[in-house]
C-alpha cells in the first residue's frame, strides 16, 4: 500500500517520463548531460535520443522544482578541459521518484484487475 | 583553448534563441552535448546532416517555448502587481474588459496562433516555401559570410589591449609627405627618447631574410625570428605566459636570449613549462630561452613568427646610417594623448632634428588602418553587391507572395466579413512571412557556414587578419537584423496590397480578373522592374571587373613565368660568412644548370611581381661626377647566376653580369629601363657611376622593365650582383630554376643536390612562378569570383521574374485574349502584346539600372585596371545582353497567349 504523500510532491504528479527517467538515472549517483543522455538512450533500448535543448530545458524546470540539485564535483580541468555540469538526486526528487513509481505501480494494479495484464507469476 | 569548428560556432549562434539566463546557465553544457552527439554519428557513421536537423528543430522548439514561459511568467508577476485593490467595485470593469482584449498576454496568444496557422500554411504548400526560403536563404548566407568577413577584417577593433591607442609610426620626406618609409635605427631612438606622448614606442626588423636553423632533434627547421626593441610585447600589452620578456640592457645582438611564440613551444617542447633558462641552438648558436608569449598573440605587423631576439640598437655603427630606413616601428598613445596631440609632437621633435635627418618627418597612422591597408574597399564593395542579391531576393519573394495572395483573397475577405480587423490580418500575413525570413535566416545561417569555409579556403593572403574571421554575438545580431528586415521587406507590401479596404469587392467578384487582380498584376510589374534595375547593377559590375582581369591577366609583367621553379635556401650566419655563401650559390647552381633539362638557373632577393621591396635613395652621377638626380628612390635586388636567362628578361643595352665581376673587380651595377628613362634622361647611363651610401657603382647594362606588380607598375630598379654584396647582409636569395617543360621531380633533385652540399639546410617555401603570379592577382580573382557570383543569381532571379509576370499576366488575360483572337485578332498582334509589356518592364528597369550603375561606379574606379569604371562597352554590352535574356523570358508566355483557343477561353470563364 502507499504511503500518503504531501501536497508539495502531490502537485508534481504525475511525472513527464522523461522526468522521470531522468531521476531514475540520477539514483545511481551523480551524472553529467552526456551520461544522462548514454542512460536514458540505454533504457529505452536506443531509438531517438534525447536533444540538448529538450535535456536542459528539462534540467532546469527540475532544477526549479528542487528535484535535482547541481554537484559541486569537477573534473581536473588539467584532465579533461570539456568542464561538464553534474547533477544529483535530492531528497525531494527521491520523494517524487518513489511516489510517481507507487502512483505506476497502482495502475499497473488497477490495470491487472480489469484484466488487461496478466499477474507477473503467469508471465512466460 | 580548445579547438572550435564551423559546426560549433553556428551551433552557439543557434543558441541565442534561448533566453540570456538560459544560455547562462546551460549554453556551454548544450554546446558540448551536441558536440557529443556529433562525434557518436559519425564515429558509428549515421548521418550528421541528420543530427543538424534534428538539433535546429530541438533548438526552435525548446528555444519558443522557454521564452514564451518567460513571458508568461513575466506577464503573470506584472498582473499581480496592478491586480485592482479589493473594494474598487463595479466601475473598474469596463476598463478590465478593455484591456483584457488588448492585453499582452492575449497579443500573446494571437501571435501563437498566427505561427501555427503560418507554419502549417507553409508547409501546406511545399513548392512555394522550398522556393521562397532558398531564395531568402541564398539572400541573408551570402550577407552573412561576408559581413563575418567584413567583420572580422575591418570593423572588429585589433585583438589588443586599447587597440585605439596603438599606431604605426613611419618617416616621410617634407618634399614628398605621402610617400611613407620605415625608420632608421638612428631616428627611432630618437623619436623613443625625445617624444612623451607615446607610453611606448617599439621597433620590429621584420626583414624576411630574418629566420633561424632550428638545431637540435632531427632534420633541421627553418623557424621565423624577428628582433625587437625591448618595449615591443609592452605596446601589445601581451604579457608571457612563463618567463619574461626583454629588458632595454639587452638590445644588442650578442645578447643571445630568446622568447618563443606559442606555436613553437608547443611544437618542439610539447610545452614543458620547465624550459626557461634552458638554451636552443640558433644557426649554431645557444640562446638561453627567457619567456613564452600566449597562444593568441599576432603581431600585427611582423605576422607569424616563431620567435623573437632583442634587436641591436646599442652598437652606433647598427643605426648611425640615417639613410638606411630598416625599421616597423609601432607605439602605443599614452592615455590622454589624442592622435593629433602626439602627430603634434612628433611635428615639433621632427623640426628639432632637421639638422640630422635632413628633410626626414615622422608621422602616425592608427594601427587598425595600417593593417587592413586597402581590403576595405574590396570588402565594402562586395558587401554592398551581396546586398543588392538579398533586395533582389526579397523583391523575388515578395512577387511570390503577391501571386498567392490572389488566390487567398476569397479567403481573407470572408474572415475580414466575419469580423477580423485590418491590423489583425496583416499581422497574419506578416506572421507568415516572418515564418518564412526565420527559416530563411536559418538556412542562411547554414549556408554562411558553408559560405565562410568556403571564403577562406579562397581568401587570398593578401588580405590581412583573414584568419581572425570568427563568429560572434554581432554576426548574430545582423543575421537576426537582416532576417528581420527581410521578413518587413518582402511581407508588407503584399499584406497591405491584400488587406485593402475594399476587400469585399473581392467577395461579390467571381470572375478572375478582379481588380484586386488587375492591382497586383501591376504591384507585381513594378517589384520585377525593381529586380531588373538591381540585377543591372551587379551586372555591370561584374562586367567591369571581368574586363579588369582580363587585362590584368593579359598585361605585360616582362617576365616569361612558364616552367619556372623558385624556392628559397636560408644559410646560417655563423657558418656561411660571405665567401662561402657566394661559393654555395655558385657551385649549386651549376649543380642545377648540369641537370638534363635545367634551361637557366639563378637566384634574387625578392621575386618580381611581389610588390616594393628592398628601397633604396641613391644619389645619380653623370661620368664627370655631376649629380644627376640627388635621393632618387629604387628597388634594388641582388642577383645570382642566370637569373634573367631563367625568367627570360631580356637585356636592351650593355652587358650582363660575368662570373669576373666578383668582390676584387670594380662594382657594377645593372639599372632597368624605368630608371634609364627616368634619371638619365638623354643620356647613355652605360659607365655612368652612381652611388648608394658611400661606395659607387658603374653601370654595364639596362634591362627590360619587370612588373613591381601585376597591375604592371614599373618603378626604378636596380640589380647588383650577390657576388659583390654579399658583405651587406645575409641575402636569402630564392632560387630561380628554368626548365625545357614541366618538372615534377626537379624538386627531388634540388633537395638531393642540397644535402650533397651541407645536409644540414632546408629548401622551403617553394612556388611556381606560375603561382606567385596567380598570388598576386588572387585578390581580384576573389572579388570577381564573387561578383560573378552575385550577378549570376540576380540575372536568374529577374528573369525568373520577368518569366513569372508576364505567364500571370498571360493567364489572367486568357479570356480577353481568347474575344480578341475570336473577333479576328492577328497572332503576330497578340505575341506583340505580350512582348511589348516585356519591353516595357525591362525597358524602365534597365534604364533605372543604367542610372544606379553610372552613379556607383566611381566606389568601383579603385577596383579596376585599365578599364573606366563608366567603361562605354560594358556599358552597352551588359544591358543589351540583360535586354536579350529578358526577351527570350517573356518569349514562353507570348507563344502561350497566341495558342490560346478562343472558344475554349470564353467557355472556361
Amino acid at each position: 500500500m502507499a504511503l500518503p504523500r504531501s501536497p508539495e510532491v502531490s502537485e508534481l504528479l504525475p511525472l513527464k517520463p522523461v522526468v522521470f527517467q531522468i531521476l531514475l538515472a540520477l539514483t545511481q549517483g551523480e551524472r553529467h548531460g552526456w551520461s544522462i543522455v548514454k542512460e536514458l538512450d540505454k533504457r529505452m533500448g536506443g531509438g531517438r535520443k534525447i536533444l540538448p535543448g529538450n535535456l536542459y530545458r528539462t534540467l532546469k524546470t527540475m532544477l526549479a522544482q528542487g528535484l535535482i540539485e547541481e554537484s559541486d564535483m569537477r573534473p581536473d580541468p588539467e584532465l579533461d578541459d570539456e568542464r561538464r555540469r553534474y547533477f544529483r538526486l535530492s531528497e525531494f526528487g527521491a520523494e517524487v521518484a518513489r511516489a510517481e513509481a507507487d502512483r505506476m505501480e497502482e495502475m499497473v494494479i488497477a490495470a491487472r484487475s480489469a484484466d488487461l495484464l496478466s499477474a507477473p507469476s503467469q508471465r512466460q | 583553448m580548445k579547438h572550435s569548428t564551423m559546426s560549433d560556432w553556428v551551433y552557439r549562434l543557434l543558441l541565442f534563441a534561448f533566453p540570456a539566463s538560459m544560455r547562462r546557465q546551460f549554453g556551454a553544457d548544450m554546446a558540448q552535448q551536441f558536440r557529443d552527439l556529433r562525434r557518436e554519428a559519425r564515429d558509428e557513421g549515421a548521418s550528421v546532416t541528420q543530427i543538424w536537423m534534428l538539433a535546429v528543430w530541438d533548438l526552435a522548439k525548446h528555444a519558443s517555448a522557454e521564452r514564451a514561459r518567460q513571458l508568461s511568467n513575466f506577464m503573470r508577476r506584472k498582473r499581480t502587481r496592478e491586480s485592482p485593490q479589493p473594494g474598487a467595485g463595479v466601475l473598474s470593469r469596463p476598463h478590465d474588459r478593455l484591456s483584457r482584449s488588448t492585453s499582452p498576454g492575449i497579443l500573446m496568444s494571437h501571435v501563437l496562433r498566427d505561427i501555427r496557422q503560418a507554419g502549417r500554411g507553409l508547409i501546406r504548400r511545399p513548392g512555394f516555401t522550398v522556393v521562397a526560403v532558398l531564395t531568402l536563404g541564398f539572400g541573408i548566407g551570402a550577407n552573412t559570410a561576408v559581413f563575418s568577413v567584413l567583420n572580422s577584417v575591418i570593423l572588429r577593433p585589433l585583438d589588443y589591449h586599447e587597440p585605439d591607442r596603438l599606431v604605426r609610426l613611419y618617416q616621410t620626406q617634407v618634399s614628398n609627405p605621402g610617400g611613407r618609409q620605415w625608420v632608421s635605427g638612428a631616428a627611432f631612438l630618437d623619436y623613443r627618447e625625445m617624444v612623451d606622448a607615446f607610453e611606448s614606442l617599439a621597433a620590429i626588423y621584420n626583414y624576411r631574410e630574418l629566420g633561424f636553423t632550428l638545431g637540435g632533434t632531427g632534420t633541421p627547421q627553418r623557424a621565423t625570428m624577428y628582433p625587437v626593441s625591448a618595449d615591443f610585447f609592452y605596446v601589445y600589452h601581451v604579457h608571457p605566459i612563463i618567463g619574461r620578456t626583454f629588458r632595454r640592457e639587452e638590445e644588442r645582438s650578442s645578447a643571445h636570449v630568446t622568447v618563443l611564440g606559442h606555436r613553437l613551444w608547443l611544437a618542439q617542447w610539447g610545452g614543458d613549462r620547465g624550459i626557461i633558462g634552458q638554451s636552443v641552438v640558433l644557426d649554431g648558436i645557444p640562446y638561453e630561452i627567457v619567456g613564452v608569449l600566449p597562444d593568441d598573440f599576432v603581431d600585427a605587423v611582423g605576422g607569424d613568427v616563431d620567435l623573437w631576439i632583442p634587436l641591436e640598437l646599442q652598437d652606433q655603427n647598427a643605426t648611425e646610417n640615417r639613410g638606411n630606413h630598416y625599421l616597423s616601428v609601432v607605439g602605443r598613445l599614452r592615455t590622454g594623448v589624442s592622435f593629433a596631440q602626439a602627430q603634434a609632437q612628433l611635428n615639433a621633435v621632427g623640426e628639432s632634428l632637421a639638422e640630422v635627418e635632413g628633410e626626414w618627418r615622422a608621422t602616425i597612422v592608427p594601427l587598425h588602418d595600417d593593417v587592413v591597408g586597402t581590403s576595405s574597399t574590396t570588402l565594402y564593395v562586395l558587401m554592398g553587391a551581396a546586398g543588392l542579391v538579398l533586395l533582389i531576393a526579397c523583391v523575388n519573394v515578395a512577387n511570390l507572395f503577391l501571386a498567392r495572395n490572389v488566390s487567398r483573397q476569397r479567403e481573407l475577405a470572408i474572415r475580414s466579413a466575419m469580423g477580423s480587423g485590418r491590423l489583425r490580418l496583416i499581422q497574419q500575413l506578416l506572421m507568415e512571412s516572418l515564418a518564412v525570413a526565420v527559416v530563411g535566416g536559418i538556412a542562411g545561417l547554414l549556408l554562411a557556414y558553408w559560405g565562410v569555409t568556403a571564403l577562406l579556403a579562397l581568401i587570398p593572403d593578401s588580405l590581412p587578419r583573414a584568419r581572425e574571421v570568427a563568429p560572434d554575438s554581432v554576426l548574430l545580431l545582423f543575421a537576426l537584423g537582416v532576417t528581420l528586415f527581410t521578413a518587413l521587406l518582402f511581407g508588407l507590401v503584399p499584406a497591405l496590397q491584400l488587406t485593402n479596404p475594399n476587400l469585399d469587392q473581392s467577395l461579390r467578384d467571381t470572375t478572375r480578373t478582379s481588380t484586386g487582380g488587375i492591382r497586383s498584376g501591376r504591384l507585381r510589374s513594378v517589384l520585377v522592374t525593381c529586380q531588373v534595375t538591381l540585377a543591372l547593377v551587379l551586372l555591370i559590375g561584374a562586367g567591369l571587373l571581368m574586363k579588369s582581369f582580363l587585362r590584368l591577366q593579359s598585361g605585360n609583367i616582362g617576365i616569361a613565368p612558364q616552367h619556372v621553379m623558385t624556392f628559397e635556401i636560408h644559410l646560417p650566419q655563423e657558418l656561411y660568412p660571405p665567401e662561402r655563401r657566394i661559393a654555395f650559390h655558385e657551385d649549386f647552381q651549376q649543380r642545377m644548370e648540369a641537370t638534363p633539362g635545367v634551361l637557366a638557373a639563378g637566384a634574387v632577393s625578392w621575386l618580381p611581381v611581389s610588390g616594393i621591396y628592398n628601397s633604396w635613395t641613391f644619389s645619380y652621377l653623370s661620368a664627370e661626377g655631376e649629380v644627376l638626380r640627388h635621393a632618387g628612390a629604387a628597388d634594388f635586388r641582388v642577383i645570382e647566376g642566370s637569373y634573367f636567362e631563367a625568367l627570360k628578361i631580356p637585356l636592351i643595352h650593355g652587358r650582363l653580369f660575368e662570373r669576373t665581376d666578383n668582390a676584387e673587380a670594380e662594382p657594377v651595377a645593372i639599372i632597368n629601363q624605368t630608371l634609364a628613362d627616368r634619371y638619365y634622361a638623354g643620356r647613355d647611363p652605360l659607365g655612368q657611376p652612381f652611388a648608394p651610401g658611400g661606395s659607387r657603382w658603374r653601370i654595364v647594362g639596362v634591362v627590360q622593365d619587370v612588373g613591381t606588380d601585376l597591375r604592371g607598375q614599373f618603378v626604378p630598379k636596380v640589380y647588383l650582383p650577390h657576388a659583390q654584396f654579399a658583405d651587406d647582409r645575409p641575402w636569402a636569395l630564392t632560387q630561380v630554376i628554368a626548365t625545357s617543360d614541366a618538372r615534377p621531380d626537379l624538386l627531388d633533385v634540388a633537395r638531393r643536390e642540397l644535402a650533397s652540399i651541407d645536409a644540414g639546410l632546408v629548401i622551403h617555401n617553394v612556388q611556381s612562378m606560375d603561382s606567385v603570379v596567380a598570388a598576386a592577382m588572387a585578390r581580384e580573382q576573389f572579388t570577381l569570383l564573387l561578383m560573378t557570383i552575385f550577378a549570376a543569381v540576380a540575372l536568374t532571379l529577374a528573369v525568373v521574374g520577368i518569366y513569372g509576370v508576364l505567364a500571370y499576366s498571360v493567364s489572367q488575360q486568357t479570356r480577353e485574349i481568347g474575344i480578341r483572337m475570336a473577333l479576328g485578332a492577328d497572332m503576330r498582334a497578340v505575341r506583340w502584346a505580350v512582348l511589348r509589356h516585356a519591353t516595357l518592364l525591362g525597358g524602365i528597369g534597365i534604364s533605372a539600372g543604367l542610372l544606379g550603375a553610372f552613379a556607383l561606379s566611381r566606389v568601383l574606379q579603385s577596383l579596376l585596371f585599365q578599364v573606366s569604371a563608366r567603361d562605354p562597352v560594358t556599358f552597352t554590352a551588359v544591358p543589351l545582353g540583360l535586354a536579350a535574356a529578358a526577351l527570350i523570358a517573356a518569349y514562353l508566355p507570348a507563344r502561350r497567349a497566341t495558342r490560346v483557343d478562343p472558344t475554349e477561353a470564353i467557355r472556361a470563364e
